[in-house]
């Protein structure tokens, strides 16, 4: 079994993430940063309009709306080492409790792949120090690895709820997804 | 050395009696510690599988108030599968024949599995 920190490491590398993915985000904090309360009024408002949504925000969207706020400001951190990750498994985790379906994560990180192109078109054009495209795809990488790690949790739980009702420990679970394996 | 001796005890279970067609030590994680089992049968996947039905067995037990889990029984057209603790960590697997006289099999059972938590 392959441990997290291999995974991480192998999801950067194949992904291609590197110094050159934190400047880029970096350098996009300043020009994107007032675009952000904008961009999380509009996915609010996909969220409060959808039936299957709406329950999940009912009665806390201003509190939820600067939570996600935050989150999107610390896509420009320029810091994505271990403090970074874990917060993510946090969101994760903190999802999982409060029960809202994995769908809502892709669902939401589909919003934000969808706007950040037009966006960074938008604030970055006319700035020379950046390469749009390139901090593009510095972004996106990294809202992929905010989903991997988010849906790891997602993982963790269903293991953990099965361990739970069968009495099978992680690892005997484990050995019997193996054996499917070759 | 542990393995040997695991093997000589089922060994010796698998030859006292005509019934018994193989057995094995599983860990409670589903890996195989010692397995006299036919050739054509994958050690792997029994050890696995065994240890998940007396997992689920005792969660079962419990839940449905039967006390602490004795063994768990598999009846099959061919014969039977009987899985029963070894100590705390360790399962005992018996394949036995439809023709299984049963109360001389949980004896058998009863016994190795005592000799394998000894040596565990």
């Amino acid at each position: 079994m392959i441990d997290a920190a291999e995974e991480l490491r192998c999801f950067r590398h194949v992904g291609g993430m590197d110094a050159s993915d934190t400047d880029c985000l970096s350098n996009l904090a300043e020009l994107i940063t007032p675009a952000l309360p904008k961009l999380t009024n509009d996915f609010y408002d996909q969220l409060i309009n959808d039936p299957l949504t709406e329950p999940h925000v009912r009665g806390r969207v201003e509190a939820l709306k600067q939570t996600h706020q935050g989150w999107l400001e610390s896509l420009f951190c320029g810091d994505y080492g271990e403090a970074f990750m874990e917060r993510q498994r946090h969101i994760g985790r903190v999802h999982v409790l409060a029960g809202i379906p994995p769908l809502f994560v892709a669902a939401s990180m589909s919003f934000l792949r969808a706007q950040f192109p037009r966006l960074v078109a938008e604030h970055c054009a006319g700035d020379d120090r950046l390469d749009c495209s390139t901090c593009l795809a510095s972004l996106l990488r990294l809202l992929d690895l905010c989903q991997y790690l988010i849906d790891r949790a997602y993982e963790e739980h269903r293991l953990d709820l099965l361990s739970q009702a069968t009495g099978m420990s992680r690892k005997l679970i484990e050995n019997l997804v193996m054996l499917n394996k070759g | 050395m542990r393995e040997q001796m695991l093997k000589s005890i089922l060994s010796d279970l698998n030859g006292a009696s005509a019934d018994i067609e193989a057995s094995a030590v599983i860990s409670s994680d589903g890996l195989t510690m010692a397995a006299i089992l036919p050739q054509d049968v994958d050690e792997d996947r029994v050890g696995a599988m065994a240890a998940a039905m007396l997992s689920l067995g005792e969660r079962t037990a419990r839940e449905l108030s039967r006390g602490d889990l004795d063994q768990v029984m598999v009846k099959g057209e061919n014969g039977y599968i009987l899985m029963s603790h070894a100590g705390e960590d360790a399962v005992l697997t018996i394949i036995a024949r439809k023709e299984s006289k049963l109360g001389l099999i949980f004896l058998d059972a009863k016994r190795a599995a005592k000799a394998i938590a000894d040596i565990l």
